[in-house]
């Protein structure tokens, strides 16, 4: 008795999940191959002519221009103009926070002492005299220079 | 100590460089993928029209959740996913439509015989190529979205089954069931087995 392949030994042949049997069954039944390869001629017709055809339909379409993503309100600009304000936030911060990591030196040898001596209450005052001055002048620089960005940055979208 | 701080700046200026590349790359992502986005999101909503408007929807979508992407899977499988529930958004809005739609694509599927004939060595097997072609579509016709989904991802995009899980969200035994579904439908579709145009491919 010649008994073909279920539907289910079928597909799981043709997805590539047969332990063996439908396999070796195909190899003694002319009935079973023949429809193998008629199914699997068929797939391969029908991505043949797919493929063709959303290419073709696709090179029709409108190209999405280089900037389509921007213009559909998905543009990056305000992120570059935050960038750059970080960018000088850390031109201006990293200088203290390098004068910091300066003190910490002195000062952990000064926190070993429980009272801080006068000599070190001045030159922690002279430190943060220092900061401040430094905080008041570039703020007015780094305002001006984000303008400056922030002009040419919408002259260039233009 | 100024060393720190160039590093700092060269570092972020780093970052927002391969922000632009990012931004470079969504257009190269179009180039490439457009196609098989469309194709899949034509046949799974049968509708080459809508499945256009679809596909832009799912470059913009890709693009705006670009830093969601984890790496986890292929760019591949990461545009398909939201394809698949651009589609399925789609289909639960325009369920009524959708059906009536379906008549309205017959003239894609006269497109695609014109590019099984240019293919075809003959114009007998240029003829059965279309048949075939198109009793194909009018099993797929007959399955759900999801069944059709999962098929145009097995057999026209050549995804194995761990990527369509991935892609649709369905465990593997599902995918499984809906080939095994798509199949029977597309196999009885096709007839009795009576004639090849010989071989394998």
């Amino acid at each position: 008795m010649n008994q073909h392949l279920t539907d289910e030994q079928f597909t799981d042949l043709l997805l590539g999940l047969d332990d063996g049997t439908a396999a070796t069954h195909l190899n003694s039944c002319e009935h079973c191959r023949h429809e193998m390869a008629r199914v699997e001629e068929t797939m391969g017709m029908l991505r043949e002519a797919s493929m063709d055809w959303s290419r073709q339909r696709v090179a029709e379409m409108p190209t999405p221009q280089p900037g389509f993503f921007e213009r559909l309100g998905l543009s990056f600009r305000p992120a570059a103009g935050m960038a750059m304000a970080a960018v000088l936030a850390i031109a201006v911060a990293v200088p203290f926070l390098i004068r910091d990591n300066d003190v910490p030196q002195q000062a952990a040898v000064q926190h070993m002492s429980p009272v801080p001596t006068a000599e070190q209450i001045a030159a922690d005052n002279e430190l943060m005299s220092a900061i401040n001055q430094e905080i008041a002048q570039p703020a007015a620089q780094h305002e001006a220079a984000f303008a400056s960005e922030s002009g040419k940055a919408r002259t260039t979208k233009r | 100590m100024p060393a720190t701080a160039s590093t700092a700046i060269l570092s972020f200026a780093a970052r927002q460089e391969a922000r632009t590349h990012e931004l470079e790359d969504i257009d190269g992502l179009v180039r490439l993928y457009r196609a098989k986005v469309y194709r899949y999101v034509a046949y799974s909503i049968n509708d080459a029209d809508l499945a256009e408007s679809i596909t832009q929807d799912c470059f913009v979508k890709a693009y705006a959740n670009r830093a969601s992407f984890r790496g986890d899977c292929s760019v591949s499988t990461w545009l398909m996913s939201i394809a698949t529930n651009l589609v399925r958004d789609h289909v639960r809005t325009q369920k009524f439509k959708f059906w009536r739609n379906f008549r309205a694509t017959a003239a894609d599927v006269t497109d695609m015989s014109h590019q099984i004939s240019s293919r075809a060595s003959s114009p007998e097997s240029a003829l059965i190529a279309r048949e075939r072609v198109q009793g194909v579509h009018a099993a797929l016709a007959t399955l759900s979205e999801r069944q059709r989904s999962v098929f145009v991802m097995r057999f026209l995009e050549e995804m194995d089954l761990a990527e369509i899980a991935k892609a649709t969200g369905m465990p593997v035994n599902t995918v499984k069931t809906h080939l095994h579904r798509a199949v029977t439908a597309i196999r009885a579709q096709l007839g009795p087995n009576a004639s090849t145009l010989g071989g394998t491919r």
